[in-house]
């Protein structure tokens, strides 16, 4: 019983702040909802226009994509950076604490930052083209089709490996030394030292994040309404941004609650997926 | 060499410094440093300057930029609400979810899976789901233009990952010390307070910080919630600022420095035991 | 404290949205912050909040309307928080939804005002409307679509108009004359291409609808006014080939590489980079709205350490059955009164009192160029000789254009917000090439027979001259 007082707080703050306003929404989902004003109930119409939007189809798409960079380019840099400062001991501290920095930055003043670097006229681009580099003179990151979601990306992956990295690192001090030794006694390379010792000893710290980088691959939201708003014309448009501008441009508030609730569903059935897994035996 | 390479000696190999190692990780660090070093740069050069050159250092440093900035972004003001609103938000959770994680890792709770699995679809619901009811009734509860409203939002959206990092933190609390001070006939308030408490405080030290982070550096619920300009937190401040002097890039890089600063350096003084605290609790 | 659990069960249950709730708000709850805006006395301190950017504007504001505002009578104060723009529109939004927020509503265009009269956000202010004198003072042309079943509720902000800025040093230079039809507007544009100058300026980045802007140039100097006007009374639809040929005109100056030098720099180089580009010399002309004028003096001349002066002309006519010297007619914001103030009648005053003083209308309007446009009847003696002439014969022009008869429809006035929101997210996606031309007009025209059918486009008017 004193378990649940304890737990008490946190699920009163969650369900006045979160879950209460959310099953209004459950509500909104079903009507005409524009945001303002009343709501005619209109069943389930709103979850089949869902099904058939071309627009929130490639939304999903670019989450999908987003996804699949969010996820590999910070683990890789950041796995390669905490097994690099693994193996160092002098600096180590130095270096941990600089690749930390960007996560402490704000997203309004790291756009900021990316946004003056990339500016087409007077930026990074420009700037190599001076030194010889003449491949980016002309190029627009944020305003090219194709290049401004892969673009908003790359800020949020420099803003976050760095604290990627201090997670692994962390992980990987918490395998046994002895394991090490062990294999290299057996000859094992520095290859193979990663790939079997390495690895499998960091594995739970590495589902973890894989699973709370589906998470927010699906809530991204702040770089890419800063930056790009989503466009040039929904080139760089993700759920939530389709989403905000539903019910603050298009007065369709009712159909973005539709799209909101399809997004958690999905997201509960990653979770149901983890935690079948975990059951099924991940060390966790 | 041979034999002491053999013996698996890795603390006290004497090899030559591993150069390539040191190189990419310097390269990484530059690759983080040099973006914000062009915010520093642009915040003592003039407006002329940065349109002539904006990647270099300044040649004339002109302090004037702080000054005016500090000034006309109202910084005083909007710094001191950010520390209130910082302040509250991290004595909130950590009390919250201090309870909520001691109650998940000691006690035994018939539905604990089910309570985490709730914690996890809490922080994964995205924000426009709730905004707008949420705004509604923050409004009917006079919470809107005020700095403790927006706590109590945070305490909500920060507490789900704070439990669980303080609940992984808090498994590896050995049960006899709470089982000894349990028959000396304690209540679970006492043994939290008085065993646990000087045991976990690392962990508690690495949610005060991330909880600080997150609502320093947080702006949308700011910018929805919060109205009035002496009210303002400085996440915002700094969004208007921006537009405010989109010409002026000097300017607005003195005052993302001033954003930066603080939080930047609460984590560099600190750095050692967040660390400590994310890793030893670690992610598992 | 009420229980929110019970709350949102309440709503539930209602089924009707959050109006439906009607639960008494105790005394003055509008801030935390205790200004108190009851309208016991007659004496108020009302809620307004505005996106005037910069010290220098916000200063300006205060000493051309707070300050004459307050001295005019001394009950009511005014209690002014500045926004940027975006933000400005979002947080009033959710504010007058949740029946909190300013009580004298920087409202949007017409377009968009209507979704929040259909949701009874703002004030009908039709029994306001004698003491104020709002039908004679202002210009019938600007009231009309703010009029929904007859009723007033809201007025018109500014007045907009769109113009073809040029570089005057530039163009001296090189011996231009600023273009009144399609053929000298692309044999200029060609040349100042061919001089390695951006031909037309425009950007995309800063504020999302710009592409809009655009739409409304070439649809109303392309296609003319009175096409114009029958689409918008549901008596030719949009796919008529004369709209969709606009568009693919558009399109054609965008692939030439003609407008702000490439598709994807209209799209991310921000305004202040490209007003910057304007003042130093590298853009030839620049088709933008009135609202351009203001910022203009911080980018050319001294304060910008350059040797180059700017003009205006009348937009150049893009095909043989649109005569030049066409002015495109809208309205951009409008000023409202909360439905849920505390305090309408006051704010109704101030209302009031900014339409009917003249003579400190006029001093707002010559000292700022364009912001301060209001829709009044005003005489070239009127003006004082120290305003810029550019900016007074903006006025005047307008003026004449709306006697004479000769002006277009803009579409983020006239269309219906839906439609509206739609001409420019559509057209991102076909300058990104996503949407074609037809499919363009197509999809546009199902949004609009849709709004029109449920009476949610602004009343129009006819292409004729009409009274100021």
């Amino acid at each position: 019983m004193t378990g649940w007082l304890f737990l008490a707080p946190l699920l009163l703050v969650n369900l006045l702040v979160i879950v209460g306003p959310s099953i209004a929404t459950v509500y909104y989902s079903l009507t005409d909802w524009t945001g303002t004003g009343s709501a005619k109930f209109i069943g389930l119409s709103n979850y089949r226009r869902a099904f058939d939007d071309p627009d929130l189809r490639q939304a999903v798409v670019h989450n999908v994509i987003w996804f699949v960079l969010f996820l590999t380019i910070p683990t890789i840099v950041g796995l390669l950076a905490a097994h690099l400062l693994s193996s160092i001991r002098r600096f180590q501290m130095f270096f941990r604490t600089v690749f930390f920095i960007p996560y402490i930055t704000a997203s309004v003043i790291n756009a900021f930052i990316w946004t003056s670097l990339l500016n087409p006229t007077n930026g990074i681009g420009v700037a190599l083209s001076h030194i010889g580099i003449p491949f980016f003179k002309n190029t627009s990151f944020f305003g090219q089709p194709n290049l401004a979601l892969p673009s908003v990306n790359f800020v949020v992956d420099w803003h976050w490996w760095g604290f990627l990295a201090v997670i692994y690192l962390a992980a990987m001090q918490n395998v046994d030394p002895a394991l090490y030794d062990a294999a290299k006694v057996d000859g094992a390379g520095k290859w193979q030292l990663f790939r079997h010792i390495t690895m499998p000893g960091i594995y739970p710290t590495l589902v973890f994040m894989f699973l709370m980088t589906i998470i927010w691959s699906l809530k991204v939201f702040d770089y890419v309404y800063i930056i790009t708003r989503g466009g040039p014309g929904g080139a760089s448009q993700v759920i939530s941004t389709l989403m905000y501008d539903d019910i603050f441009s298009k007065f369709e508030a009712g159909y973005a609650a539709a799209i909101g609730l399809s997004m958690s569903f999905v997201v509960a059935i990653v979770l149901a997926g983890y935690f079948y897994l975990r059951k099924r035996g991940s060390e966790l | 060499m041979t034999a002491l390479t053999r013996q698996g000696l890795t603390s006290r190999r004497r090899e030559p410094l591993p150069i390539g190692r040191y190189a990419i990780l310097t390269l990484l660090a530059l690759s983080v440093l040099w973006p914000l070093l062009t915010l520093v740069f642009n915040s003592l050069k003039t407006n002329a300057a940065i349109g002539a050159s904006p990647l270099t250092p300044p040649t004339h440093p002109a302090f004037s930029n702080f000054a005016d900035a500090w000034r006309q972004g109202n910084f005083s003001v909007t710094m001191r609400n950010s520390v209130i609103i910082g302040v509250g938000t991290v004595v909130g959770v950590c009390v919250i979810s201090g309870l909520a994680a001691y109650a998940l890792s000691q006690l035994k709770l018939p539905a604990g899976g089910a309570a985490i699995t709730y914690l996890f679809m809490g922080s994964a619901l995205p924000v426009q789901l709730f905004l707008v009811p949420l705004f509604y009734l923050w409004t009917r509860l006079h919470l809107t233009d005020s700095l403790f409203g927006l706590m109590v939002i945070f305490w909500a959206t920060d507490s789900p990952f704070a439990t669980l990092l303080l609940r992984s933190f808090l498994l590896k609390i050995p049960k006899d010390f709470r089982e000894a001070a349990r028959l000396d006939g304690a209540s679970e308030l006492q043994i939290l307070r008085r065993v646990v408490l000087p045991l976990a405080w690392p962990g508690f030290l690495t949610v005060a910080l991330i909880s600080a982070l997150w609502s320093w550096n947080e702006f949308f619920f700011a910018i929805t919630f919060i109205h009035e300009p002496n009210l303002r937190p400085i996440s915002t401040s700094f969004l208007a600022f921006q537009d405010q002097f989109s010409t002026n890039w000097g300017l607005t890089s003195a005052a993302a420095l001033f954003m930066i600063a603080p939080i930047l350096i609460l984590f560099l003084a600190l750095q050692r035991r967040f660390v400590n605290g994310l890793t030893s609790g670690g992610l598992k | 404290m009420n229980d929110p659990v019970t709350l949102t069960r309440r709503r539930f249950l209602a089924g009707t949205g959050l109006a439906a709730l009607g639960l008494a708000l105790p005394g003055s709850l509008l801030s935390a912050c205790g200004t108190d805006s009851s309208s016991g006395s007659g004496s108020a301190n009302l809620k307004f909040w505005m996106d005037v950017a910069g010290a220098a504007n916000q200063d300006y504001f205060k000493k051309h309307v707070i300050d004459p505002f307050e001295a005019s009578q001394s009950k009511i104060k005014l209690n002014v928080t500045y926004y940027s723009g975006a933000d400005l529109r979002r947080l009033i939004q959710t504010a007058l939804q949740a029946k909190s927020g300013p009580d004298v509503v920087r409202a949007l265009s017409a377009s968009q005002d209507l979704a929040w009269v259909r949701s009874n956000l703002l004030a009908d202010l039709d029994k306001y409307a004698p003491k104020g004198g709002w039908k004679s003072k202002i210009a019938e042309w600007a009231l009309t679509p703010f009029t929904v079943d007859n009723k007033i509720y809201a007025l018109p902000m500014r007045e907009d108009t769109m113009m073809l800025y040029y570089n005057k040093t530039v163009f001296d230079k090189n011996n231009w004359k600023a273009p009144t039809n399609r053929d000298e507007f692309e044999a200029l544009a060609t040349e100042a291409k061919g001089k390695g100058l951006i031909p037309i300026g425009g950007t995309n980045s800063t504020y999302g609808a710009s592409s809009e802007w655009l739409v409304t140039f070439f649809w109303n100097h392309f296609c003319g006014p009175q096409p114009l006007y029958q689409a918008l009374t549901g008596k030719l639809p949009w796919t008529d080939a004369v709209f969709v040929d606009a568009i693919d005109l558009l399109q054609s100056y965008f692939k030439k590489g003609w407008v702000a030098g490439s598709t994807a720099k209209y799209y991310s180089v921000p305004q202040a980079t490209v007003s910057t580009q304007f003042g130093q010399g590298q853009i030839a002309m620049y088709p933008d709205g009135e609202w351009l004028m203001p910022q203009l003096s911080q980018y050319f001349g001294k304060a910008a350490k350059n040797d180059n002066d700017w003009d205006w002309a009348p937009l150049p006519s893009l095909s043989s059955d649109v005569p030049p010297g066409l002015f495109v007619v809208g309205v951009g914001g409008s000023y409202g009164v909360n439905a849920a103030s505390k305090s309408p009648d006051q704010a109704a005053k101030f209302l009031q009192w900014y339409y009917s003083d003249k003579k400190t209308a006029i001093d707002r309007m010559a000292g700022s160029p364009s912001t301060y446009n209001i829709p009044i009847a005003i005489d070239k003696s009127d003006l004082p000789s120290s305003m810029d002439p550019r900016s007074a014969r903006l006025l005047t022009s307008v003026q004449d254009a709306l006697t004479a008869g000769k002006f277009g429809y803009a579409t983020w006035t006239w269309w219906g917000p839906k439609a509206d929101t739609f001409v420019y997210q559509g057209v991102d996606k076909v300058l990104n090439g996503k949407l074609s031309s037809k499919d363009y007009c197509s999809q546009l025209n199902d949004i609009f027979q849709q709004e029109l059918k449920a009476g949610n486009v602004p009343a129009t008017i006819e292409p004729k001259p009409q009274k100021l």
